[in-house]
């Protein structure tokens, strides 16, 4: 296989084009650009989220908004990827919080229903994805429980460094210390490593 | 803020873990212009896009697809030939055809649904919109209702504006007529104008008619309003007023 270039590897210039053509009304477009994405998609929600039926409600939720309002894309402002990733995490981060709501309201026994199993989808793309994926992952059990907490409760729980010093019973201050420290860390090891790539 | 304050900020900001006025500080620094601060989020962004793919992998039920497309083929506009209302087929049609008719119909049955859905959509709506209008015609009626008039400066002669606001639940309902829509950078943004600085109540953007509404909680601190002003600010919002005032009245 030829090598390839890391934009051709992680296919940017391909959504972008994709979003160009979802703003045209292109249905078949839509379909590509969930073909590709969906399990990202998908997967972020369910992460946030904790239950099937409401990562599936994300997941459709999003790429409705990303067909009507495709035109919001700004490509100066990063990538498509991240756009869609940032559009799931708010949208997960609603319904995480409605949720919470519900939930005190009617606890139901089996509302959590199956328990979800991993599963590799399709072969090359996701060859690639999982590498980056593994990476990550790598980069994050590497940093110490005390930034990789306070981190993981900003992303995945939408906290803001007020409620996570709240939470965590520690000041605001080394919080923050925390945080900052651990950011540069990912950053540092991602950098380097995308470097390697290119 | 200064640079060295928001340096220490921009991890927090990539995560989404700051609070309002923090995050606006933040956007102001980088609307005035700061590459090293740009740079650096760029980079960070890449590392909270790298958290959102860390996530393990699960592949979602193929269900949610057709539904997504079912609903989108609803939104189609309507062409002769392509309709949603079921003609019976021709008796001699053979098996395969048949097969085909059935599927469509399937098809059709979704499509229907989904149109039903959206119409329970739209009535939900409507009905929310009931709601707020029935809020402000009790406001109107009741003593509780104050008026402040706005008048647009010599920056836009035309607009004019109107705060309706509710003393006893400290809501501003903002309405707002002839302001021209902005570019895509720009923003208008309300403040309450008080003895000390003015606070943001908020940014907004007009539509193609150059009309507006806002509905504002007022802060539970907030005392001493004596007007009320709109300034053109970057889009975003700034943390105090820089740009033209566009309309300003007093309480």
């Amino acid at each position: 296989m030829q090598p390839k270039t890391l934009r051709q590897r992680i296919h940017l210039g391909d959504d972008e084009s994709l979003l160009r053509r979802i703003q045209r009304r292109d249905e078949t477009a839509l379909e590509e650009l969930y073909d590709r994405q969906s399990t990202a998609v998908y997967s972020l929600a369910l992460r946030i989220v904790g239950d099937r039926a409401a990562a599936e409600d994300v997941l459709s939720d999003v790429f409705w908004r990303v067909w009507r309002r495709a035109e919001t894309f700004d490509p100066r402002r990063g990538s498509p990827t991240a756009w869609l990733l940032t559009i799931t995490r708010r949208r997960a981060l609603d319904e995480l919080r409605m949720g919470a709501r519900r939930e005190r309201r009617e606890r139901s026994p089996d509302a959590m229903g199956e328990v979800p199993q991993e599963r590799a989808p399709s072969p090359e793309d996701e060859a690639l994805a999982g590498e980056v994926q593994e990476h990550v992952r790598e980069a994050l059990s590497a940093l110490p429980p005390e930034q990789r907490g306070p981190i993981e409760l900003a992303y995945f729980e939408g906290l803001t460094h007020v409620e996570i010093a709240d939470r965590l019973q520690e000041p605001l201050g080394t919080i923050k210390t925390r945080i900052r420290a651990g950011m540069q860390r990912l950053r540092e090891s991602l950098m380097a490593y995308f470097g390697q790539m290119q | 803020m200064k640079h060295e304050a928001i340096r220490e900020l921009t991890a927090l900001y990539a995560l989404d873990a700051l609070g309002p006025d923090e995050a606006r500080a933040v956007e102001a620094h980088l609307e005035e212009g700061c590459p090293e601060c740009a740079e650096e989020l760029a980079e960070l962004r890449k590392v909270t896009a790298g958290l959102a793919v860390s996530v393990p992998r699960v592949e979602p039920s193929p269900a949610v697809k057709a539904d997504l497309m079912a609903r989108v083929a609803v939104t189609r506009p309507l062409r002769p030939g392509r309709r949603l209302v079921y003609r019976a087929p021709r008796v001699w049609i053979p098996a395969a055809a048949a097969a085909m008719v059935m599927a469509v119909l399937g098809w059709q049955t979704i499509t229907l649904r989904q149109a039903v859905d959206q119409q329970h959509a739209q009535i939900t709506a409507l009905s929310d919109q009931l709601e707020s209008q029935q809020e402000l015609t009790r406001l109107i009626a009741s003593a509780a209702a104050r008026i402040i008039e706005l008048a647009g400066t010599e920056a836009r002669p035309a607009a004019n504006a109107r705060v309706l606001w509710d003393t006893s639940a400290q809501v501003w309902h903002f309405f707002v007529t002839n302001l021209a829509p902005l570019a895509e950078d720009q923003t208008y943004q309300l403040w309450f104008v008080t003895g000390g600085e003015p606070r943001s109540a908020g940014t907004f953007r007009t539509d193609e008619t150059g009309t507006a509404h806002l509905r504002v909680d007022l802060p539970a601190d907030l005392t001493g309003v004596a007007a009320a002003a709109v300034s053109l600010e970057p889009a975003g919002g700034v943390p105090q007023p820089t740009g033209a005032i566009v309309l300003l009245g007093t309480v």
